[in-house]
C-alpha cells in the first residue's frame, strides 16, 4: 500500500471516492494516485473538478457586431458595382436558416466575383480586376479579406487567426500563379493553378460566411 | 475532534460540493432516437466538439449529445426522413462552454452531413453520401463505399481510409490530405499549403486529380496499378521511381525534372498530379 492507503491492486472507483477527501489538497499525491492512473472515469472526474475551478474564472463578455461593419460591406459592394444601392443581389445563396450576422449579401457578391474570374479564365481571357487577389504582402490590406476576418472574429474570435493565415496562403497561391501567367500567357499549367487558387479562396469565403453555427 | 479528522471532514465537504457542482454546471447528456427508411438524411451542426458517426444495423438513428455546460443546448428534430441535430448557445458563452460531443449511430444507407467549427470528425462505414465541412479539426472518413464523399476543411487535415467505389472530393486550405486505399470513378484532392499523400492502386478506371500550391504530393502504388499518369510542378520538381511506359504524346510541354507522363499496364485510370511549387514523387509500393 502507498502512503495514502491505496491498495494498488484492488482499489475500485467507490473506494477511490472515499479516499478523495484525503487526497484533495494533497497535490502530487492525487496526481500520482495509482487508481487515478489506471481509471479513465476517475481521471475524467478529477479533470472535471479542475475544469470547474478554471472555467469559473473565464467570464468574458461577447460584443455585439457593430452595425458599421455591415454598412461598410454594403458600401464596398455598391462602389464596386457588385450590387445596386439599396437592395440585396438575388444570387440564390440565402441560407435556409436565419443567420445572426447575415453576411450572405456580401459573401454572395464576392463568391460571384470569384466564380466570374474562374469562368473568364476558362475562356482564355484576362481575369477581371474585381477578384480580391493580392500578393503576400498585400493580403492584410485587402478590404474584402479584412471584412471577412471581421465577420469571423465576431462569430468566433479564436478562428480569426486561422482564417488570416489561410487567406495569406491562398493569396500567395493566386499571386504566384498570376505572376507565372503574366510571364507566359500560354502556360496552361499556371492557368489551371490560378483557377484552383481562386476556387480555394471561394471555398474559404463560403465556409467562413455560410455558417449557421451559433 | 482531531486535526486529521477535521481535515478529512473538510475534504469530504469540499468533495461533495465539487462532485455536486458538475450536475448543475454541466448540462445532462441527451439522447435522441428516430426511425428512418432507406436514404434518410442526418445533419449535425456543431460549433465546438467532436462528432463521431458510425453505421449501425437496423433502421434507427441514435444521436447522443454531451454538452459541456448548461450554456449550450442541443436541438434535434425529424421531418419525414430528414433529421437535424444542432448545438446552439442559450446564453453568452466562450471556449469550451459551447462544446458538445456527438456520438451518432445510423443506418449505413443514410446520408450524413456534418457542419463542424472546431473538433474532430470521424465517420465510419457509411454507404450513403458523406458531407463534412470543418473549420478546425481533423476529419477522418473510413470504410465508405458507393456514395459521394465530400470534405472541406479550412485548417486541418483530412484522412480518407478504405473509401471504395465513391466519388471523392477532399479540399483543405491549410491541412494535409491523406488518402489510403481510396478508389472510385472520380477522386480529387486539393490543398493550398498541405501535402497530399496517396497510397493505393487507383482502381476502377476513374479520374484521379491531386493538386496543391506548395506542399508535396507523394504517390505510392503497386506495379499492378493500371494508370495513365501525368505529373507537373511549375516551380517544384517531379521524381519518379515507378516503371512507366513513356506516353506517346503528352498534352503539355515536357520539362526535365518538372514533368512526367507515362502509362502503366493498360492505363485504365487517369491520374493527374499538379503542384505549383511543391515536390511530386511517384513511388513503387
Amino acid at each position: 500500500m502507498n502512503e495514502v492507503g491505496e491498495n494498488k491492486e484492488s482499489m475500485n472507483c467507490a473506494e477511490f471516492h472515499k479516499e478523495l477527501p484525503y487526497l484533495i489538497g494533497e497535490g502530487d499525491k492525487l496526481e500520482h494516485s495509482a487508481h487515478l492512473q489506471g481509471c479513465a472515469n476517475c481521471r475524467e472526474l478529477v479533470a472535471d473538478l479542475q475544469y470547474i475551478a478554471d472555467q469559473a474564472k473565464l467570464l468574458l463578455p461577447m460584443h455585439d457586431p457593430n452595425p458599421r461593419v455591415w454598412n461598410n460591406i454594403q458600401t464596398s459592394l455598391e462602389r464596386e458595382g457588385v450590387i445596386a444601392g439599396g437592395r440585396s443581389p438575388r444570387l440564390g445563396l440565402t441560407p435556409s436558416r436565419p443567420s445572426r450576422w447575415n453576411p450572405m449579401v456580401w459573401a454572395g457578391g464576392l463568391a460571384a466575383a470569384l466564380l466570374l474570374a474562374i469562368t473568364l479564365m476558362q475562356t482564355n481571357q484576362s481575369p477581371p480586376p474585381a477578384a480580391p487577389e493580392s500578393n503576400t504582402a498585400e493580403a492584410a490590406v485587402d478590404p474584402n479579406d479584412q471584412q471577412l476576418l471581421a465577420a469571423v472574429e465576431q462569430r468566433s474570435p479564436a478562428l480569426k487567426q486561422v482564417y488570416a493565415a489561410n487567406l495569406r496562403s491562398v493569396n500567395a497561391y493566386i499571386a504566384d500563379a498570376k505572376r507565372t501567367l503574366e510571364q507566359d500567357p500560354g502556360d496552361d499549367g499556371a492557368r489551371e493553378h490560378l483557377r484552383e487558387a481562386y476556387a480555394q479562396k471561394a471555398m474559404l469565403y463560403e465556409v467562413a460566411t455560410n455558417r449557421s453555427l451559433e | 475532534m482531531s486535526e486529521k479528522a477535521r481535515t478529512a471532514w473538510a475534504g469530504r465537504l469540499v468533495a461533495i460540493a465539487l462532485l455536486a457542482a458538475p450536475v448543475f454546471s454541466h448540462a445532462q447528456k441527451k439522447e435522441f432516437k428516430y426511425t428512418v427508411t432507406p436514404g434518410a438524411t442526418v445533419t449535425i451542426v456543431n460549433q465546438r466538439g467532436n462528432v463521431t458517426v458510425r453505421a449501425a444495423a437496423g433502421r434507427q438513428v441514435v444521436i447522443q449529445a454531451s454538452p459541456a455546460s448548461d450554456r449550450v443546448e442541443v436541438d434535434a428534430a425529424q421531418t419525414g426522413n430528414r433529421i437535424t441535430a444542432r448545438s446552439h448557445m442559450l446564453q453568452k458563452a466562450t471556449g469550451d462552454e459551447v462544446r458538445v460531443d456527438y456520438d451518432v449511430q445510423l443506418p449505413a444507407d443514410a446520408n450524413i452531413s456534418v457542419d463542424s467549427g472546431s473538433g474532430e470528425v470521424r465517420i465510419e462505414n457509411m454507404r450513403g453520401s458523406v458531407t463534412v465541412v470543418s473549420e478546425e479539426g481533423q476529419v477522418h472518413v473510413t470504410g465508405a463505399a458507393g456514395g459521394f464523399v465530400q470534405v472541406q476543411s479550412v485548417n486541418s487535415g483530412i484522412a480518407l481510409n478504405n473509401v471504395q467505389k465513391s466519388r471523392v472530393q477532399a479540399t483543405s486550405t491549410g491541412g494535409a490530405i491523406i488518402l489510403n486505399a481510396v478508389a472510385g470513378p472520380s477522386v480529387t484532392a486539393k490543398t493550398t499549403s498541405g501535402a497530399i499523400t496517396f497510397t493505393g492502386d487507383f482502381a476502377g478506371g476513374g479520374n484521379y486529380t491531386f493538386s496543391n500550391h506548395s506542399g508535396d504530393i507523394n504517390v505510392t502504388m503497386p506495379t499492378s496499378a493500371s494508370v495513365d499518369l501525368t505529373a507537373r510542378s511549375v516551380n517544384g520538381t517531379v521524381e519518379n521511381d515507378f516503371p512507366l511506359q513513356k506516353a506517346a504524346h503528352a498534352a503539355f510541354q515536357m520539362k526535365e525534372g518538372k514533368s512526367l507522363a507515362g502509362v502503366s499496364n493498360s492505363g485504365a485510370s487517369s491520374v493527374e498530379l499538379k503542384s505549383f511549387s511543391g515536390r511530386i514523387r511517384v513511388k513503387k509500393q
